[in-house]
């Protein structure tokens, strides 16, 4: 019996964040083999019950349900080798619901059942969907409307203390609460040894305006920019932008659109460091050269 | 008697108040969610009993959900002083102490700093973590759109706490990663100080300081009434720290004027300038020769919307002086030029390599 490297990794984001579709179109790509990626499926490895529905809503277009909590599937392994034949690793892959990574910053602990996965994870795969980034909005950024006169800016002073809601966790800004996570995963290298990081920016198609991943991370999320500039040498980045549906598939003549592609691989588009395609594997290979 | 009820095991799941369930299914008596379950719920305390919150009958007692083991998060809460040990004892921390009478500032600028690195690099400087971020967040809050206040505010600080905030200065080499700690001391505990020695001796941070941080209430500066007492009140607290030997010729101290833009709103420049200068004398007459070092500024942390001045106006020319001046590495230099040398191999490597080390 051929022995296999190992790695785990592990997969990060919160709810909607299209963990779930990734995987669905990874699953796809590497088990169709329809384009030329950087990794490739040797071998089925497991129950593939998950992955086969999965894909299936994401090859014919249809809503892909929110993975929660008590559904997730931890134990997705795929044995893959590198394009060149080299290094067959087994590659474990959790599907873990986003609302766990929530509950660490909301109630600052979680399953441990999520935790030992987390500590044999090597790399992480972390996603963002560009509409659900939630800003900071300071009080001074929003316009006061000029027909607002003084008594009335006086009166509303006097009540803002009794009409004032107090802060909740979920009040903050997504990018505290993603590096909030990013520290606790390299917090100690000892029990959490994750030493890169591909942060996926999902539904890319949805992102207006010349800019690559990068630089979107750096105009929306500056904080989480600035964290992984800082700690590069512990925890090092690549920077994606992914769209694995190329489309907004509630739109039924757009749904139907997309359909129509015989490769549905190539509905695929991933661009960011050193890549520019269809191949959805490059993040994960990215993850295991290290 | 207890009652059967319905409710969701789902984490952030609000059908229970809402009616609106998070993944979207029906709330049919035939239920289709598989995180909404029968719960019997005791109406008494007396009854609340771990025979009575199993499932009655058919129900076999290996389907119950166990309880999951939590795994926490081992840091978040603001600081204590002994937590800060933690932090001390991994890297040459900076400590700034903020000192001053209550709502004279101290406060908001600890947010002004954090926002400002919300908005992006700042004074040169990249955001490198946070240890006390729920902190950091909590205190920014009342200055948020998501408070549903109508003015921006800063929360009353009740009980001594420390922030933690890592930076690095940009373009600096490995380990060029600078942890910073700063006081958030309820302004009452400098009132007590400033009245009371053995008070002052207790407040052992103020002697670790890299930075002790003296804040005079800009605003209270602009009214006729108030003026005088806060400057009083900010020299005699300078004073008592340096009988109390708390202070020395170790110290670097800023003197920060702040609410500048409450200062501009009320005063004419030269009223400003004026009282700004009258200010300085006052304090660093007593302070001549007992401290390394003392500076005065102007700031305006959070200036009001009408002011012209940025968010955070002056701190961008002071942070860096905080995060690489340091009292106590002063006092490892003038430490080293007494040593002796002794001659053994160690001591001559130590020379050649550390040459400012003791």
């Amino acid at each position: 019996m051929t022995e296999y490297l190992l790695r785990h990794q592990l997969m990060a984001g919160f709810p909607g964040t299209g963990k779930t579709t990734f995987l669905a179109a990874l699953w796809h790509a590497l088990e169709s083999g329809e384009i030329a990626t950087g990794l490739r499926l040797k071998q089925v490895d497991g129950d593939r019950q998950y992955l086969n529905q999965i894909r299936g809503k994401w090859e014919s277009c249809s809503p892909l349900e929110r993975t929660t909590q008590g559904t997730e599937e931890l134990q997705i392994s795929l044995l893959l080798e590198f394009a060149d034949g080299s290094a067959a690793t087994k590659v474990v892959i959790p599907d873990m619901a986003g609302e766990s990574y929530l509950n660490l910053w909301e109630h600052r602990c979680w399953d441990k059942k999520y935790d030992d996965v987390a500590r044999v994870a090597k790399g992480l795969l972390l996603f963002v969907h560009p509409n659900e980034v939630k800003p900071r909005v300071r009080i001074r950024d929003v316009t006061i409307p000029p027909d607002e006169d003084e008594d009335g800016a006086d009166e509303a002073k006097t009540t803002s203390s009794e009409t004032s809601e107090s802060w909740h966790p979920l009040h903050s800004p997504t990018e505290v609460q993603l590096v909030e996570l990013l520290q606790f995963f390299t917090y100690d290298p000892n029990c959490y040894p994750i030493e890169r990081v591909a942060l996926i920016v999902s539904a890319w198609d949805l992102v207006v305006g010349d800019v690559c991943p990068a630089e979107w991370v750096a105009r929306r999320m500056p904080l989480l920019d600035q964290f992984l500039q800082s700690n590069r040498e512990r925890l090092d980045y690549r920077i994606y932008g992914l769209s694995a549906q190329k489309g907004d598939i509630s739109d039924p003549e757009k749904a139907n659109e997309l359909r129509g592609y015989l490769k549905q691989s190539e509905r695929i588009m991933l661009i960011g460091d050193s890549c520019n395609s269809n191949d959805i594997t490059a993040p994960l290979k990215w993850l295991m050269e290290s | 008697m207890s009652e059967e009820k319905r409710s969701c095991q789902q984490s952030g799941c609000q059908v229970q108040a809402t009616g609106k369930c998070l993944d979207g299914f029906s709330l049919s008596p035939d239920v289709e969610c598989p995180h909404y379950k029968v719960q019997l719920v005791a109406e008494t305390e007396e009854e609340l009993s771990t025979d009575e919150l199993l499932p009655e009958d058919g129900v076999d007692s290996d389907e119950e959900i166990p309880t999951p083991i939590l795994v926490h998060i081992p840091y978040g809460d603001d600081l204590s002083a002994k937590s800060c040990r933690r932090i001390m004892s991994r890297s040459l921390t900076r400590v700034i102490v903020l000192a001053g009478d209550p709502n004279s500032g101290k406060t908001t600028l600890l947010t002004a700093i954090y926002e400002k690195f919300l908005d992006g690099a700042f004074a040169g400087y990249l955001f490198a973590g946070s240890e006390t971020f729920p902190g950091f967040e909590e205190r920014c809050h009342p200055a948020r759109v998501a408070s549903y206040s109508s003015h921006p505010d800063t929360v009353r600080t009740t009980r001594e706490k420390y922030l933690h905030v890592k930076v690095r200065r940009k373009g600096a080499a490995v380990n060029g990663v600078r942890d910073i700690l700063f006081s958030d001391i309820p302004g009452e505990d400098f009132e007590r100080a400033r009245n009371a020695e053995d008070f002052c001796r207790q407040m052992s941070v103020i002697k670790r300081a890299d930075h002790l941080l003296l804040f005079l209430d800009g605003e209270r500066l602009a009214s006729l009434t108030d003026r005088n007492k806060t400057i009083t009140n900010g020299r005699t607290l300078l004073r008592s720290f340096l009988d109390a030997e708390m202070l020395g010729s170790w110290s670097i101290v800023d003197v920060l004027f702040t609410k500048y833009d409450k200062m501009q709103a009320k005063l004419r420049p030269e009223e400003i300038e004026k009282i700004i200068a009258h200010s300085i004398e006052s304090i660093s007459t007593q302070c001549t020769g007992r401290l390394q070092k003392i500076r005065f500024h102007s700031i305006a942390a959070r200036p009001d919307s009408s002011s012209s001045l940025n968010d955070g106006y002056g701190l961008e020319e002071l942070f860096p002086s905080w995060v690489e001046d340091s009292a106590q590495f002063v006092r490892l230099e003038s430490c080293s030029k007494q040593r002796q040398t002794t001659g053994r191999e160690f001591d001559l490597f130590l020379e050649r390599e550390l040459p400012n080390y003791c």
